[in-house]
């Protein structure tokens, strides 16, 4: 296993089916063969996972949130990844990957920061010049927090697409995180990974640390729909489902969370390294988070949620930085 | 070893006849495997339809074992369900070729109902749709594959609710009106069951059917309760309520007797809009009782909280701990319960889910209570389903064999309110037919956990002997197909069996749907 502590794996599922529940792909699709439990009892029983059903997941992590045997489903489902692209099934995918990954690698200069907090912010995010600086200056005000010129995005990538991280760039870029004292982290799948690889790491998403910000929640209004970026929130539940929990007591804003206290995922997450797209309706999956909601605004952590929401939405989406006034 | 003779005549001609099987440490009734003639030809017809077959050893294997996880079976082939018309293809084909089709929602049976010794397994949850809600009639037309949880998802959007379903939400629907569907209301409102108003049924010969009291009553009469043998639900209009939140209140017994008594008498009077027993062993009992409203709950606490014999949270606390002061030799046992306190309790009220003391969507909550605190690969539940008069004694003596088999188990003890109406809905199912105005069922569940290990046998045994109580007392049971189907006759008698198999193979010649759960 490439960073699971988890000593519990598919042959622990008893196919209760909690993890098909929260399934956004399993909601589209309404098939059993694309959920964790499917994975998980087709593995038993000696089967072979279809590609195309593997990677339709896009890695939200609710899954792995509710599941009651505590299996590590994230972890199952990148090796289950991995396995798919030394098979040979995910041929053009992984070329594709690969090519990114190489762009990405000659970006980064090797550096070790030596900054107390670091933020990891992403290839979406450092494209947004503008908005990337003014998390900085938000966070560094707050708590003198550093831009990391190493942020992991191509370790994050092949942690998405199941490609082999060499060893050499893995531990050049831990290296260069190891002497902070908190990360903060926008990808959700990076963080899962960090606080396997670093446990003795303070890691917070890049949505709490926001979020956490005086000035920032004073500016959320009881109708706005804050949206939770779903893959960070499942990292780490058991701590944001109180965080979000008690922004929404404070502010009486609706949050995308199901009956489960589960985010639900946009699905603009997760296909930036490979199109899932063609298999969820992220239009559907932004009207459902839209349904039976009265809002004038959508707040959001992330991006390309953002991007999902305002095609399907005509009210102004800003991102939670933007709100400091 | 000393063979008892046996004189010819003394062997009773029915081998699941009463009394033909008491005192026999095992008997299971596990189908033998389907041989596969014609399965080919089938296959052909349903793919020459368009219809998906799918029979790769991944997909089949998912549906191997139920929530029970001591039958095992492979179908042969599987189909997703997609609408009533491709339902209705496949078991017309299925009866020219004689294949048997095993139906499957969310697969929590325990004696494998939902397991396909062959044939083919149609998996219902491809039907997940919610078609309608009608916000002034209050009901909701629902594809049945959905799972209870979805359809509590897609009414919430609305500030509805469902009336009542089981408290393990990855059942759907389909299979829940099929064989009951207990809650912690269901004293107040009945079984799930009771909340159809019609269905959309495909026949074991392929026709669709829409049915209801008024509508085609047999068929819906049969159905509902009828353990899919006389038919697949495709559709159900279900009745649904306004949703609240619920506020829960908790009193401690050391005496199954008292509390039984006490929760009888709370559902006789109406005083609560939820309620239920849930215990450690016999150690520490709990009497849950919730209400909708701080209106219900305040009058509940001016009338009846000093009429009931529980104590409260601290007081049992100190009278168990002067309990075990006086019998140190069970420091084990008193751990065991402290801990599980622990464990348990925090996850039936967590915080995330509570507002002004009230709990939001109690059901997913006890739901994942459920299922991080019993679950287990091998789910055993054997039950009881009683009439009011003969509940204490099925209770005491399930209690007897629990303690006789497991060190830690749990009884869950729920009223179920009958509605005279639905009586011929109730026949050959979980409701026994001396009850009136409520019957009681109670869960039997050993704690298993993955340090203990027992053999099929010992866990068969336990179901046996918990049944045999049944069927000693004249009692039903929820779970009483599949593996536990040689106990039906027994306990319910052969005339009510017989015609209903006679109806059986009127409806399905060829014996092909859900074989082997009941017939």
């Amino acid at each position: 296993m490439l960073f699971s502590n988890s000593s519990k794996d598919y042959n622990h599922c008893h196919g209760c089916g909690l993890c098909a529940l929260v399934c956004p792909v399993w909601q589209q699709h309404r098939d059993v063969c694309y959920t964790p439990h499917g994975h998980a009892k087709s593995l038993q029983y000696g089967g072979k996972i279809h590609a195309h059903a593997l990677y339709s997941c896009f890695l939200c992590g609710a899954c792995a949130s509710i599941c009651p045997e505590n299996i590590d489903l994230i972890e199952m489902l990148t090796m289950l990844r991995r396995k798919a692209v030394t098979n040979g099934d995910q041929e053009t995918a992984n070329k594709r990957i690969q090519a990114l990954l190489l762009d990405e690698q000659q970006r980064i200069r090797p550096a070790s920061s030596e900054a107390a907090n670091l933020l990891l912010a992403g290839k979406t995010l450092r494209k947004n010049e503008e908005l990337l600086n003014k998390i900085i200056t938000l966070l560094d005000s707050d708590s003198k927090v550093a831009l990391a010129d190493d942020d992991g995005w191509d370790i994050t990538l092949a942690l998405e697409a199941g490609v082999e991280i060499p060893n050499a760039r893995l531990q050049q870029f831990l290296k260069s995180v190891q002497k902070t004292s908190l990360l903060i982290v926008s990808d959700g799948l990076l963080k899962h990974a960090l606080h396997k690889w670093l446990p003795q790491i303070k890691i917070a998403t890049l949505g709490q640390a926001l979020s956490s910000l005086k000035r920032i929640r004073r500016q959320l209004r009881h109708t706005d729909l804050y949206v939770i970026e779903s893959r960070a929130y499942h990292t780490d539940f058991d701590t944001l489902v109180t965080h979000y929990d008690e922004l929404q007591r404070a502010h009486g804003c609706e949050l995308n969370l199901d009956l489960q206290r589960l985010a639900i995922p946009t699905g603009g997450v997760g296909g930036n390294a490979f199109s899932h797209a063609k298999n969820f309706d992220t239009r559907a999956q932004g009207d459902w988070i839209l349904a039976g909601k009265t809002i004038d605004r959508i707040v959001v952590e992330n991006l390309e949620d953002g991007a999902v929401m305002a095609k399907v939405c005509d009210k102004p989406v800003v991102h939670i930085a933007e709100l400091n006034a | 070893m000393e063979i008892p003779s046996v004189e010819l005549g003394d062997l009773p001609p029915d081998p699941v006849a009463p009394d033909a099987l008491q005192g026999i440490p095992r008997q299971q009734t596990n189908p033998s495997r389907w041989q596969g003639a014609q399965w080919d030809d089938y296959v052909s017809a349903l793919r020459a339809e368009a219809i998906e077959v799918r029979a790769d050893r991944g997909t089949r294997g998912i549906y191997v074992t139920d929530a029970g996880g001591l039958a095992h079976g492979m179908p042969n082939g599987v189909v997703v369900a997609r609408n009533a018309q491709q339902v209705a293809t496949v078991l017309r084909l299925a009866q020219r070729y004689r294949v048997p089709v095993s139906t499957r929602g969310g697969g929590l049976t325990t004696e494998g109902e939902s397991v396909a010794f062959g044939g083919l397994l149609l998996d219902m949850t491809g039907m997940s749709r919610v078609v309608h809600i009608d916000k002034d009639a209050l009901t909701v037309r629902t594809e049945a594959g959905i799972f209870w949880h979805r359809l509590a998802e897609v009414l919430r959007k609305q500030g509805l609710d469902y009336l009542s379903a089981p408290l393990n939400l990855t059942s759907s629907v389909g299979g829940t009106l099929g064989v009951g569907g207990i809650d912690v209301n269901s004293a107040k409102y009945g079984c799930s069951a009771d909340q159809a108003l019609s269905l959309q049924v495909v026949t074991p010969t392929g026709e669709i059917v829409e049915c209801s009291d008024d509508e085609h009553p047999e068929l819906f009469q049969r159905v509902i309760l009828g353990y899919g043998q006389f038919g697949v639900i495709t559709e159900a209009t279900l009745k649904i309520r306004p949703f609240t939140p619920m506020r829960m209140q908790y009193f401690y017994y050391r005496s199954l007797k008292c509390a039984i008594e006490d929760l009888m008498e709370l559902d006789r009077n109406g005083a609560s809009d939820y309620s239920g027993i849930l215990t450690m062993m016999d150690k520490a009992i709990t009497l849950l009782v919730g209400f909708d409203s701080e209106t219900r709950e305040q009058a509940f606490m001016n009338t009846w909280r000093e009429r009931l014999r529980g104590f409260g949270e601290l007081g049992f606390g100190l009278r168990l701990a002067g309990y075990y002061l006086f019998h140190p030799w069970r420091i084990k046992e008193s751990l065991f319960l402290w801990q599980r306190k622990r464990a348990l309790f925090p996850d039936l009220q967590p915080a995330h889910h509570m507002r002004q003391g009230a709990i939001v969507d109690r059901a997913v909550v006890f739901s994942r209570a459920v299922w991080k605190h019993w679950g287990h690969q091998n789910m055993v539940i054997p039950d009881i389903a009683a009439n009011v008069e003969k509940f204490v004694e099925v209770v005491e003596r399930g209690n007897a064999v629990c303690q006789r088999f497991f060190p830690r188990y749990t009884l869950y003890c729920v009223g179920i309110k009958l509605r005279p109406e639905h009586r011929p809905h109730y026949e050959l199912s979980s409701i026994p037919p001396d009850s009136e105005g409520w019957s009681y069922g109670c869960e039997f569940e050993p704690m298993l956990d993955n340090e203990e290990s027992y053999s099929r046998d010992y866990l068969q045994s336990f179901k046996n002997a918990i049944y045999d109580i049944g069927v000693d007392m004249g009692t039903s049971y929820y779970r009483f197909g599949g593996m536990m189907k040689g106990y039906i006759r027994r306990a319910l008698g052969n005339e009510v069996v017989d015609k209903h198999l006679a109806l059986k193979r009127a409806a399905d010649p060829a014996m092909i749907l859900n074989r082997d759960v009941i017939f």
